[in-house]
């Protein structure tokens, strides 16, 4: 009885104190974010101390406001809700008392006592859970490491014992455990990274240990659970996390590089966004300290105003209101109580791209400078030459800032030429442009980016060669324009030697004829001569006739230039195209195997001109996307350097790799990530001879059969590899697409068998059947090709990257005689086309040649055969995908039919 | 399209524990792998030797029998045992909830490849400012 009496009165405490909390909590917190940023102390520590001061003065205020009320055991107190109004604490007079509400609130405590249970689990499953990752998949690294960490726990005074372990069950470095703490790191990460990143992770992680941080960790935990309901002791417990991680991060600057500490965070980061790219894994949105800031702690600039302090405030008073609103009548719905789990999130960052944004230097007299939204903006000034029509009607059509910040990053993502590393090069190179046509293009009226030379500049990057005549006056005029001296306007002349979708040697004069220093973009070499000059008589009596090849690219040029209006031009129908922004076709399965839009290989290629080596490296086609490719062994190459795989069609049994990297790679193995299967050797395809080039005995497609019975069934009872000593059976089998169980097809087989001569491993192979107890058993018979083990290129910077650019123009060239097809179509000729080259010049070095310098007829019959292939795949896009192809695109198609045309009869003559 | 291999079955702890020293070592011998798990506890040999073929049996490695001592290497990366592990919901609220109370060098909340890049102009303008 007097323990019912005594349940009873110890649950109205609770309830009592629970009630109470509302308040206290956000009072307490309110205070904290009061000194926090009112006085904004610069110490991590003192607002780390702040922190863990309110988080205890939390639980202070509910257990005394419990102690206050709990009945004393000696007079036990009839429970009746009077009890409770009759000692409102005093410290608080104007505080709601819960009156009358002993009974309307008796669900209250069981309530509380469920979360606590709750969260009191889900706290167990996470330290059984850390417990777990000190004996599960974990190995011991090696003596170097060991040594290491002594070393630098010394250097922080830090004199327990700390083991370092590598685990492949976390994914950045970590630390469990307080009496006996451990450092895990992800398997792969000591070896993987810059052994003075590795340092400052240790360092970092030990920090946490001298510290004690897993311990008042864990202890915080707690306080979450018995606190669950109160939004104000999740805030709380999110800035002691987020001070905490500064205040190992300053330990970290002290000792060391705060910038180079920063940059290993970036670098972290970046693996794991990879990874996970190639893993497809969720990402778990749990909060904690935000890289950004903690990175710019780091570099020691001014925080951005912190956009948690509103909703924190906003928490403080709601819940005030809310406490006083219980205290005067009713009882808190559910609704109110319910744990708030997400803490305050901060506010949105602004617009990345829009920070980058150049500054116009120029004062822009024009119109258009009337307030434009960021995004208009972007749209209409900063990418609007880039911009595809497709990629604008889909902008367009957005209707909120996220969607179109979102849209914004993926624009980008899709031209990045090499995804995975953090810096978008195309972006920045795009931003450069951009700046540079506003420096040097400005002319009184307009601003450097609308003019014609910025236009261009924006589009096609510095040209090749320029000619400049600021001044005009006298100019001896070219032979093939009629030569002479003629008076031109002041004129400026650029030559691009290769323009992707236009072509060679591109020629585009600007004309001032104002003299203001506007130059238009002429498309007749005579439009710069101050009067009008008649064409003398050429030789051969030659008129005026049809403007050289020249001025007609510059036409070419004005017309792709309308597929990416000016802002003022209303954006072009689309036609029957899809909407989607990117220019894939992906409708049908059969479109989905089509190679993908060239953007990202067409700027890598464009791209690699310009920063140095490119080294290529093709990979027989392994399942899955590469993710990343770890160069090992090289000295000079750096390790982890992400490769990109810069093509993922389906079709191709290659994986194509670029990456910019400097120096040499002596020996590569590749760790494939995703679903792909690592080990797999890749092979450097240099331009420097690796062999003496080999007459290519061409395979037998015919199978042989063995035997003269046939089985009972028509079927592939088994397959093996003979010959093959330097490719394991394994590889071998995934290289094909037959397998036990199908039915026998000769056209699969001889498939398989080219798939298997593509990877110019084999000088010869052969296909041999055999009569087994169900079905055939095929035999590949293989000779393994004697090839460079390692291509070595000394020259790594000039010779590589013009011959690799050469090759790829050869192929390309074919297709882009034609008038410019509209842009889908354009990509996915394009595309092909690059498929074809590539695979094409993959199969020359095989044969011992270089890139751009296969003379061999077999290779040009090979080259010829794909560009076949090349027709019938747009046929086949052109069917299957759904769109109907504009009368340019229909011109486009029958001009590569043609010339495949031309290389059967050029092939037919060779024979 | 390449014919894809039967998803070998999930690593039982002492399984993810060679699994790890593969991961972190690349390829490696059975002696190698031996080295490394003996420092922490004593294991024979032959019992790791066996451990490999079984793993290669059931598809967890590749054996390349090309050369006179064997070369094991995983055959999944890390990231899919991860995801392995993390298959079941029970798995992955146990090993998610672990998040709570360990102390990480970065959060668990991946930024984004824009926040990357912006991070990376910091780092870079910061490098200016200081030269």
């Amino acid at each position: 009885m007097t323990a019912v009496v005594l349940y009873s009165s110890g649950s109205a405490a609770i309830t009592r104190a629970l009630l109470h909390f509302i308040w206290e909590g956000a009072l307490i917190a309110l205070a904290l974010a009061l000194l926090l940023e009112v006085f904004r102390p610069r110490s991590a520590r003192f607002r780390y101390a702040a922190a863990c001061a309110a988080m205890l003065a939390m639980l202070a205020a509910f257990g005394l406001t419990i102690a206050r009320s709990w009945p004393q055991t000696s007079a036990p107190v009839p429970v009746h809700p009077v009890r409770l109004q009759m000692a409102p604490p005093p410290a608080f007079p104007s505080a709601p008392a819960p009156a009358n509400h002993g009974d309307r609130l008796r669900w209250l405590v069981p309530l509380w006592m469920t979360g606590v249970a709750l969260f009191g689990a889900r706290s167990l499953a996470s330290w059984l859970a850390a417990q777990r990752l000190r004996h599960t998949g974990i190995c011991a690294p090696s003596d170097y490491w060991q040594r290491k960490i002594v070393e630098l726990a010394e250097t922080i005074r830090l004199s327990r014992p700390v083991a370092l372990l590598e685990s492949c069950l976390t994914e950045v470095p970590v630390v469990v455990g307080w009496l006996r703490p451990v450092v895990l790191f992800p398997a792969g990460l000591l070896s993987g990274f810059p052994p003075e990143q590795v340092e400052y992770f240790l360092l970092h992680e030990l920090a946490h240990v001298r510290r004690w941080d897993y311990l008042v960790n864990f202890i915080q935990s707690l306080a979450e659970d018995a606190l669950f309901y109160h939004p104000a002791v999740w805030w709380v417990s999110a800035k002691i996390r987020s001070e905490r991680e500064n205040c190992c991060d300053d330990v970290v600057a002290e000792r060391g590089d705060a910038r180079g500490f920063a940059a290993a965070l970036a670098a972290l980061e970046q693996s794991l966004l990879q990874n996970r790219n190639a893993a497809r894994m969720p990402a778990l949105a749990v909060n904690g300290g935000k890289l950004m800031h903690r990175i710019q702690r780091l570099l020691g600039r001014p925080e951005s105003p912190r956009g948690a302090v509103a909703p924190a405030l906003l928490a403080g008073a709601l819940t005030i209101s809310i406490a006083v609103a219980i205290g005067a009548t009713q009882p808190p719905s559910p609704g109110v109580v319910k744990p708030w789990v997400k803490p305050p999130r901060a506010e949105n960052p602004a617009p990345l791209l829009l920070a980058q944004a150049p500054s116009n230097p120029q004062p822009n007299g024009q119109a258009d400078t009337r307030r434009q939204t960021p995004y208009e903006k972007w749209l209409n000034e900063e990418v609007v030459y880039i911009i595809s029509p497709e990629e604008r009607t889909a902008f367009r059509a957005l209707g909120t800032d996220e969607e179109r910040q979102h849209f914004i990053e993926q624009f980008w993502q899709r031209r990045d030429p090499t995804p995975g590393t953090p810096e978008n090069e195309f972006l920045e190179e795009h931003y450069r442009r951009i700046a540079y046509a506003n420096e040097n293009f400005a002319s009184n009226s307009v601003p450097g980016w609308k003019t014609d030379r910025g236009m261009i500049y924006i589009k096609y990057g510095p040209p090749d060669e320029r000619e400049e005549h600021p001044t005009g006056g006298a100019y001896e005029r070219p032979l093939d324009q009629g030569g002479g001296i003629v008076t031109v306007y002041p004129f400026d002349k650029w030559l691009y030697r290769y323009i992707q979708g236009i072509g060679n040697n591109v020629n585009i004069e600007f004309v001032d004829p104002s003299g203001t220093g506007d130059y238009r973009m002429s498309s007749d070499p005579n439009e710069k001569n101050t009067a009008p000059v008649q064409p003398p008589p050429g030789p051969g009596g030659r008129g005026p006739g049809p403007r050289g090849p020249a001025a007609q690219a510059t036409e070419q040029f004005r017309t792709l230039q309308a597929s990416a209006p000016p802002p003022a031009v209303a954006p072009k129908a689309t036609g029957s195209f899809p909407d989607a922004p990117t220019p894939a076709p992906a409708a049908s399965p059969e479109a989905a195997t089509a190679p993908a839009p060239a953007p990202t290989a067409d700027s890598g290629f464009r791209r690699s001109r310009e920063t140095g080596a490119t080294i290529v490296l093709v990979a027989p086609r392994v399942s899955g996307t590469i993710s990343s490719v770890r160069v090992q062994n090289g000295q000079t190459v750096r390790q982890g350097q992400p490769l990109v795989d810069i093509d993922s069609g389906s079709d191709s049994p290659f994986n194509h790799i670029l990456s910019p990297i400097d120096g040499v790679i002596s020996n590569s193995t590749a760790q494939v990530g995703g679903r792909a299967e690592p080990g797999v050797p890749l092979m450097t395809v240099s331009p420097a001879p690796v062999a003496a080039a080999a007459p290519l005995p061409s395979p037998n497609p015919q199978v042989q059969t063995l035997s003269a019975e046939r089985p009972p069934e028509n079927i592939v009872e088994a397959i093996d590899f003979r010959g093959s000593r330097r490719v394991s059976q394994d590889t071998l089998r995934a290289l094909i697409f037959t397998k036990p169980g199908d039915p026998y097809n000769e056209n699969v087989l001889q498939r398989d068998l080219r798939s298997l001569w593509n990877t110019g491993r084999f000088g010869e192979i052969a296909i041999e059947r055999q009569a087994g107890q169900r079905g055939w058993i095929v035999h590949f018979v293989l000779g393994d090709r004697s090839i460079a083990s390692a291509a070595r290129s000394d020259d790594a910077k000039s010779t590589q990257q013009s011959q690799v650019l050469d090759a790829f123009k050869g192929t390309q060239r074919r297709s882009e005689s034609g008038p410019a097809p509209d842009a889908v179509f354009e990509a996915d000729v394009k595309a092909t086309m690059y498929q074809a080259g590539f695979e094409a010049g993959y199969l020359c070095y095989s044969q011992g040649g270089t890139f751009g310098t296969c003379n061999d007829p077999a290779f040009r019959q090979f080259q010829a055969g794909l560009l076949e292939e090349a027709v019938k795949a747009m046929n086949r896009i052109v069917k299957q995908s759904g769109y109907t192809p504009t009368p340019e695109a229909r011109k486009a198609l029958a001009v590569l039919q043609k010339s495949v045309a031309d290389a059967r009869t050029e092939r037919l003559q060779a024979r | 399209m390449t014919r894809k291999e039967p998803d070998p079955p999930r690593p039982t702890d002492a399984e993810l524990e060679i699994l790890t020293v593969l991961w972190s070592r690349g390829p490696s011998t059975v002696r190698d792998v031996h080295e490394v798990i003996a420092r922490r506890k004593p294991t024979q040999y032959t019992t790791v030797l066996k451990m490999l073929q079984i793993m290669a049996e059931k598809g967890l490695v590749r054996r390349d029998e090309t050369q006179r001592s064997h070369i094991y290497q995983p055959s999944r990366p890390p990231e899919w045992t991860q995801r392995q592990l993390a298959g079941d919901l029970i798995q992955r609220a146990f090993d998610g909830s672990a998040k709570n109370l360990i102390l990480g060098v970065l959060s668990s909340r991946r930024a984004s490849k824009q926040e990357l890049a912006e991070i990376r102009r910091m780092l870079d303008e910061y490098e200016e400012g200081k030269s």
